[in-house]
Protein backbone atom coordinates (compact mmCIF):
# COMPACT_ATOMS: atom_id res chain seq x y z
CA UNK A 1 0.00 0.00 0.00
CA UNK A 2 2.61 2.49 1.09
CA UNK A 3 4.74 2.35 -2.02
CA UNK A 4 1.92 3.22 -4.39
CA UNK A 5 0.45 5.71 -1.95
CA UNK A 6 3.79 7.42 -1.54
CA UNK A 7 4.21 7.60 -5.30
CA UNK A 8 0.69 8.96 -5.71
CA UNK A 9 1.28 11.49 -2.98
CA UNK A 10 4.55 12.62 -4.54
CA UNK A 11 2.76 13.12 -7.84
CA UNK A 12 -0.12 14.93 -6.18
CA UNK A 13 2.19 17.34 -4.38
CA UNK A 14 4.19 17.97 -7.55
CA UNK A 15 1.07 18.70 -9.58
CA UNK A 16 -0.34 21.02 -6.92
CA UNK A 17 2.87 23.04 -6.58
CA UNK A 18 1.73 26.61 -5.91
CA UNK A 19 2.44 29.12 -8.65
CA UNK A 20 2.84 31.94 -6.14
CA UNK A 21 3.98 31.72 -2.56
CA UNK A 22 1.57 34.14 -0.90
CA UNK A 23 -0.01 31.32 1.09
CA UNK A 24 3.32 29.84 2.14
CA UNK A 25 5.05 30.44 5.47
CA UNK A 26 7.95 32.90 5.45
CA UNK A 27 11.53 31.57 5.62
CA UNK A 28 11.65 32.80 9.23
CA UNK A 29 8.54 30.77 10.11
CA UNK A 30 10.14 27.73 8.51
CA UNK A 31 13.24 28.35 10.60
CA UNK A 32 11.17 28.54 13.79
CA UNK A 33 9.60 25.25 12.78
CA UNK A 34 13.01 23.68 12.14
CA UNK A 35 14.26 24.97 15.49
CA UNK A 36 11.13 23.61 17.18
CA UNK A 37 10.08 27.02 18.46
CA UNK A 38 6.48 26.90 17.19
CA UNK A 39 3.63 26.17 19.62
CA UNK A 40 1.76 22.95 18.92
CA UNK A 41 -1.43 24.75 17.88
CA UNK A 42 0.44 26.39 14.99
CA UNK A 43 2.93 23.59 14.39
CA UNK A 44 0.39 21.05 13.12
CA UNK A 45 -1.26 23.28 10.48
CA UNK A 46 2.13 24.68 9.46
CA UNK A 47 3.60 21.22 8.90
CA UNK A 48 0.39 20.16 7.19
CA UNK A 49 0.97 22.93 4.64
CA UNK A 50 4.69 22.26 4.26
CA UNK A 51 4.15 18.55 3.62
CA UNK A 52 1.61 19.35 0.92
CA UNK A 53 3.74 22.05 -0.72
CA UNK A 54 6.43 21.09 -3.22
CA UNK A 55 8.13 24.46 -2.66
CA UNK A 56 8.13 24.66 1.14
CA UNK A 57 9.26 21.13 1.92
CA UNK A 58 12.78 21.31 0.48
CA UNK A 59 13.18 24.71 2.14
CA UNK A 60 12.28 23.24 5.52
CA UNK A 61 14.61 20.28 4.90
CA UNK A 62 17.46 22.67 4.18
CA UNK A 63 16.88 24.56 7.44
CA UNK A 64 16.36 21.38 9.46
CA UNK A 65 19.69 20.05 8.24
CA UNK A 66 21.48 23.19 9.41
CA UNK A 67 19.69 23.11 12.76
CA UNK A 68 20.67 19.45 13.20
CA UNK A 69 24.31 20.26 12.36
CA UNK A 70 24.23 23.11 14.88
CA UNK A 71 22.83 20.86 17.60
CA UNK A 72 25.48 18.21 16.90
CA UNK A 73 28.37 20.67 16.98
CA UNK A 74 27.29 22.59 20.11
CA UNK A 75 28.99 20.45 22.77
CA UNK A 76 32.09 19.86 20.67
CA UNK A 77 33.63 23.34 21.17
CA UNK A 78 35.37 22.90 17.84
CA UNK A 79 34.10 25.71 15.63
CA UNK A 80 36.06 24.71 12.56
CA UNK A 81 34.58 21.26 12.69
CA UNK A 82 31.23 22.83 13.41
CA UNK A 83 31.70 24.92 10.29
CA UNK A 84 32.68 21.88 8.29
CA UNK A 85 29.65 20.03 9.60
CA UNK A 86 27.38 22.94 8.76
CA UNK A 87 28.81 23.26 5.29
CA UNK A 88 28.62 19.57 4.65
CA UNK A 89 25.09 19.37 5.88
CA UNK A 90 24.15 22.38 3.81
CA UNK A 91 25.62 20.59 0.81
CA UNK A 92 23.71 17.47 1.75
CA UNK A 93 20.52 19.44 2.18
CA UNK A 94 21.11 21.14 -1.12
CA UNK A 95 21.37 17.74 -2.74
CA UNK A 96 18.20 16.80 -0.95
CA UNK A 97 16.62 19.96 -2.29
CA UNK A 98 17.77 19.04 -5.76
CA UNK A 99 16.50 15.50 -5.57
CA UNK A 100 13.19 16.44 -3.97
CA UNK A 101 12.23 18.68 -6.84
CA UNK A 102 9.18 17.39 -8.69
CA UNK A 103 10.35 14.58 -10.90
CA UNK A 104 13.41 13.84 -8.76
CA UNK A 105 12.06 11.82 -5.81
CA UNK A 106 14.56 10.90 -3.13
CA UNK A 107 14.29 7.71 -1.16
CA UNK A 108 14.90 7.93 2.55
CA UNK A 109 16.03 5.26 4.95
CA UNK A 110 18.34 4.56 7.85
CA UNK A 111 19.16 7.57 10.04
CA UNK A 112 18.86 11.15 8.90
CA UNK A 113 20.70 11.07 5.60
CA UNK A 114 22.51 7.81 6.34
CA UNK A 115 21.36 5.41 3.65
CA UNK A 116 24.63 4.17 2.21
CA UNK A 117 26.52 2.23 4.87
CA UNK A 118 30.22 3.07 5.01
CA UNK A 119 32.49 0.16 5.94
CA UNK A 120 36.10 1.37 5.89
CA UNK A 121 38.07 3.18 7.07
CA UNK A 122 36.35 3.28 10.45
CA UNK A 123 35.21 6.57 11.98
CA UNK A 124 38.16 8.76 12.98
CA UNK A 125 40.77 6.28 11.73
CA UNK A 126 44.40 7.47 11.74
CA UNK A 127 46.04 6.17 8.57
CA UNK A 128 49.63 5.83 7.48
CA UNK A 129 48.73 5.11 3.83
CA UNK A 130 46.10 6.45 1.45
CA UNK A 131 42.89 4.66 2.35
CA UNK A 132 40.72 2.24 0.43
CA UNK A 133 37.22 3.65 0.82
CA UNK A 134 34.68 0.86 1.13
CA UNK A 135 30.90 0.85 1.55
CA UNK A 136 28.01 -1.54 1.38
CA UNK A 137 26.40 -2.20 -2.00
CA UNK A 138 23.07 -0.44 -2.42
CA UNK A 139 20.53 -2.51 -4.37
CA UNK A 140 19.81 -1.01 -7.82
CA UNK A 141 22.70 1.45 -7.60
CA UNK A 142 24.22 2.13 -11.00
CA UNK A 143 27.07 4.28 -9.73
CA UNK A 144 28.41 5.93 -6.64
CA UNK A 145 29.61 9.52 -6.36
CA UNK A 146 32.21 10.31 -3.77
CA UNK A 147 33.34 13.54 -2.25
CA UNK A 148 36.49 14.03 -0.20
CA UNK A 149 36.67 17.20 1.88
CA UNK A 150 39.24 18.80 4.10
CA UNK A 151 38.61 19.69 7.74
CA UNK A 152 37.17 23.08 6.74
CA UNK A 153 34.67 21.51 4.38
CA UNK A 154 36.52 22.45 1.20
CA UNK A 155 36.21 19.93 -1.61
CA UNK A 156 39.49 18.08 -2.17
CA UNK A 157 38.23 15.59 -4.75
CA UNK A 158 35.03 14.45 -6.41
CA UNK A 159 34.77 11.28 -8.43
CA UNK A 160 32.44 8.42 -9.44
CA UNK A 161 32.73 4.66 -9.52
CA UNK A 162 30.52 1.68 -10.23
CA UNK A 163 32.30 -0.38 -7.59
CA UNK A 164 31.79 -0.37 -3.83
CA UNK A 165 35.45 0.28 -3.08
CA UNK A 166 37.74 2.94 -4.39
CA UNK A 167 40.89 4.86 -3.68
CA UNK A 168 41.36 8.62 -3.81
CA UNK A 169 42.18 9.18 -7.53
CA UNK A 170 45.19 11.39 -6.77
CA UNK A 171 46.65 10.24 -3.46
CA UNK A 172 49.05 13.19 -3.65
CA UNK A 173 46.29 15.48 -2.37
CA UNK A 174 46.42 13.74 1.02
CA UNK A 175 48.77 15.55 3.37
CA UNK A 176 50.32 13.99 6.46
CA UNK A 177 48.73 15.16 9.68
CA UNK A 178 45.63 16.52 7.90
CA UNK A 179 42.08 15.47 8.62
CA UNK A 180 39.65 14.57 5.85
CA UNK A 181 36.00 13.73 5.52
CA UNK A 182 34.27 11.67 2.87
CA UNK A 183 30.78 10.63 1.89
CA UNK A 184 29.11 8.61 -0.82
CA UNK A 185 25.98 9.21 -2.86
CA UNK A 186 24.42 6.22 -4.65
CA UNK A 187 22.56 6.90 -7.89
CA UNK A 188 19.87 4.27 -8.46
CA UNK A 189 18.38 2.94 -11.69
CA UNK A 190 15.19 4.98 -11.16
CA UNK A 191 17.35 8.11 -10.83
CA UNK A 192 16.72 8.46 -7.10
CA UNK A 193 19.69 8.88 -4.80
CA UNK A 194 20.80 7.67 -1.41
CA UNK A 195 23.60 9.08 0.64
CA UNK A 196 25.91 8.05 3.42
CA UNK A 197 26.89 9.73 6.63
CA UNK A 198 29.97 11.98 6.50
CA UNK A 199 32.94 10.09 7.93
CA UNK A 200 36.32 11.38 9.07
CA UNK A 201 39.83 10.02 8.84
CA UNK A 202 43.25 11.49 9.53
CA UNK A 203 46.55 10.96 7.74
CA UNK A 204 49.36 10.29 10.21
CA UNK B 1 18.83 23.18 -6.74
CA UNK B 2 21.54 22.53 -9.33
CA UNK B 3 25.28 22.08 -8.80
CA UNK B 4 25.77 25.84 -9.07
CA UNK B 5 23.18 26.32 -6.35
CA UNK B 6 24.98 23.89 -4.06
CA UNK B 7 28.21 25.80 -4.53
CA UNK B 8 26.31 29.03 -3.89
CA UNK B 9 25.27 27.92 -0.40
CA UNK B 10 28.61 26.31 0.26
CA UNK B 11 30.56 29.41 -0.63
CA UNK B 12 28.20 31.88 0.98
CA UNK B 13 28.87 30.64 4.51
CA UNK B 14 32.61 30.58 3.98
CA UNK B 15 32.68 34.05 2.43
CA UNK B 16 30.62 35.52 5.26
CA UNK B 17 32.92 34.02 7.87
CA UNK B 18 36.05 35.17 6.08
CA UNK B 19 34.64 38.67 5.56
CA UNK B 20 33.68 39.03 9.19
CA UNK B 21 36.54 37.24 10.87
CA UNK B 22 39.28 37.77 8.32
CA UNK B 23 41.62 34.92 9.13
CA UNK B 24 41.59 31.17 9.59
CA UNK B 25 42.83 31.63 13.14
CA UNK B 26 39.95 33.88 14.09
CA UNK B 27 37.48 31.54 12.39
CA UNK B 28 38.96 28.71 14.44
CA UNK B 29 38.24 30.70 17.57
CA UNK B 30 34.70 31.69 16.57
CA UNK B 31 31.97 30.31 18.78
CA UNK B 32 29.98 27.45 17.26
CA UNK B 33 26.80 29.49 17.85
CA UNK B 34 28.17 32.24 15.58
CA UNK B 35 28.99 29.75 12.84
CA UNK B 36 25.50 28.32 13.22
CA UNK B 37 23.81 31.73 12.90
CA UNK B 38 25.90 32.45 9.81
CA UNK B 39 24.82 29.19 8.16
CA UNK B 40 21.17 29.82 9.06
CA UNK B 41 21.29 33.37 7.75
CA UNK B 42 22.91 32.24 4.49
CA UNK B 43 20.22 29.60 4.03
CA UNK B 44 17.39 32.08 4.73
CA UNK B 45 18.85 34.51 2.22
CA UNK B 46 19.18 31.74 -0.35
CA UNK B 47 15.53 30.73 0.15
CA UNK B 48 14.44 34.36 -0.25
CA UNK B 49 16.52 34.80 -3.41
CA UNK B 50 15.10 31.63 -4.92
CA UNK B 51 11.54 32.68 -4.13
CA UNK B 52 12.09 36.05 -5.81
CA UNK B 53 13.76 34.44 -8.84
CA UNK B 54 10.87 32.01 -9.19
CA UNK B 55 8.30 34.83 -9.02
CA UNK B 56 10.21 36.91 -11.55
CA UNK B 57 10.54 34.02 -13.95
CA UNK B 58 6.86 33.22 -13.52
CA UNK B 59 5.93 36.85 -14.21
CA UNK B 60 8.06 36.80 -17.35
CA UNK B 61 6.45 33.60 -18.54
CA UNK B 62 2.95 34.91 -17.84
CA UNK B 63 3.74 38.17 -19.64
CA UNK B 64 4.94 36.40 -22.75
CA UNK B 65 2.73 33.30 -22.68
CA UNK B 66 -0.38 33.32 -20.50
CA UNK B 67 -0.31 29.55 -20.01
CA UNK B 68 -1.87 27.10 -17.62
CA UNK B 69 0.37 24.55 -15.93
CA UNK B 70 0.88 21.47 -18.05
CA UNK B 71 2.62 18.72 -16.10
CA UNK B 72 5.24 16.66 -17.83
CA UNK B 73 3.37 13.73 -19.47
CA UNK B 74 6.14 11.34 -18.39
CA UNK B 75 5.28 12.09 -14.79
CA UNK B 76 1.57 11.51 -15.14
CA UNK B 77 1.61 7.97 -13.82
CA UNK B 78 -1.66 8.35 -11.96
CA UNK B 79 -4.93 9.62 -13.35
CA UNK B 80 -6.17 13.05 -12.30
CA UNK B 81 -9.18 11.33 -10.84
CA UNK B 82 -7.15 9.03 -8.57
CA UNK B 83 -5.07 11.92 -7.32
CA UNK B 84 -8.13 14.04 -6.69
CA UNK B 85 -9.65 11.20 -4.68
CA UNK B 86 -6.45 10.87 -2.68
CA UNK B 87 -6.40 14.60 -2.06
CA UNK B 88 -9.98 14.59 -0.80
CA UNK B 89 -9.44 11.49 1.33
CA UNK B 90 -6.39 13.05 3.02
CA UNK B 91 -8.32 16.27 3.59
CA UNK B 92 -10.97 14.29 5.47
CA UNK B 93 -8.52 12.87 8.00
CA UNK B 94 -8.43 14.27 11.53
CA UNK B 95 -5.78 17.02 11.62
CA UNK B 96 -3.37 15.20 13.98
CA UNK B 97 -3.55 12.03 11.87
CA UNK B 98 -3.45 13.92 8.59
CA UNK B 99 -0.16 15.69 9.31
CA UNK B 100 1.49 12.42 10.35
CA UNK B 101 0.17 10.63 7.26
CA UNK B 102 1.37 13.44 5.00
CA UNK B 103 4.85 13.30 6.53
CA UNK B 104 4.95 9.54 6.19
CA UNK B 105 3.83 9.70 2.56
CA UNK B 106 6.45 12.39 1.95
CA UNK B 107 9.07 9.84 3.01
CA UNK B 108 9.94 10.88 6.56
CA UNK B 109 10.80 8.28 9.17
CA UNK B 110 8.72 7.86 12.28
CA UNK B 111 11.55 9.26 14.45
CA UNK B 112 11.82 12.37 12.24
CA UNK B 113 8.05 12.86 12.30
CA UNK B 114 7.96 12.57 16.09
CA UNK B 115 10.88 14.99 16.41
CA UNK B 116 9.34 17.61 14.15
CA UNK B 117 5.96 17.40 15.82
CA UNK B 118 7.54 17.15 19.29
CA UNK B 119 5.41 14.13 20.08
CA UNK B 120 6.52 10.80 21.53
CA UNK B 121 7.25 8.05 19.02
CA UNK B 122 4.46 5.98 20.61
CA UNK B 123 1.87 8.70 20.04
CA UNK B 124 3.16 9.34 16.52
CA UNK B 125 3.13 5.64 15.62
CA UNK B 126 -0.43 5.33 16.90
CA UNK B 127 -1.61 8.36 14.90
CA UNK B 128 0.13 7.06 11.78
CA UNK B 129 -1.37 3.60 12.15
CA UNK B 130 -4.85 4.99 12.62
CA UNK B 131 -4.41 7.64 9.94
CA UNK B 132 -3.32 5.09 7.33
CA UNK B 133 -6.22 2.81 8.26
CA UNK B 134 -8.65 5.73 7.85
CA UNK B 135 -7.05 6.67 4.56
CA UNK B 136 -7.29 3.12 3.25
CA UNK B 137 -10.97 3.04 4.16
CA UNK B 138 -11.71 6.44 2.62
CA UNK B 139 -9.92 5.51 -0.59
CA UNK B 140 -11.62 2.16 -0.80
CA UNK B 141 -15.01 3.88 -0.44
CA UNK B 142 -13.99 6.07 -3.39
CA UNK B 143 -13.03 3.07 -5.49
CA UNK B 144 -9.26 3.52 -5.17
CA UNK B 145 -7.55 0.29 -4.14
CA UNK B 146 -4.00 0.69 -2.96
CA UNK B 147 -3.36 -2.60 -1.18
CA UNK B 148 -2.25 -4.60 -4.18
Amino acid sequence: MNERLQRMYGELVARRAPADRTGCPSPEELLRLAERRVPEASRVPLLDHVMACAQCRPELDLLRSIVAAGERSRPARMPMLALAASLLVVAGAALLWQTLRPGRPMQRGGGPGAEVVLLAPGPGAALADPPALVWQRVPDAIRYRLELLDAEGGVVARWSTEDTATAVPDAGVLRDGAEYQWWVRAVLTDNTQRRSEVRRFRMR
Amino acid sequence: MDEAGIDEVFQEVRIRLWRTLGSGERISGAPASYVYRTAVSAAIDLIRRRRVRREESLDERLDSHPVTAVPDPARRLESDESLERLEHAIAELIASRRVVVRMHLAGYHLSEIALMLEWSEGKTRNLLYRGLADLRQLLSARGVEVDA
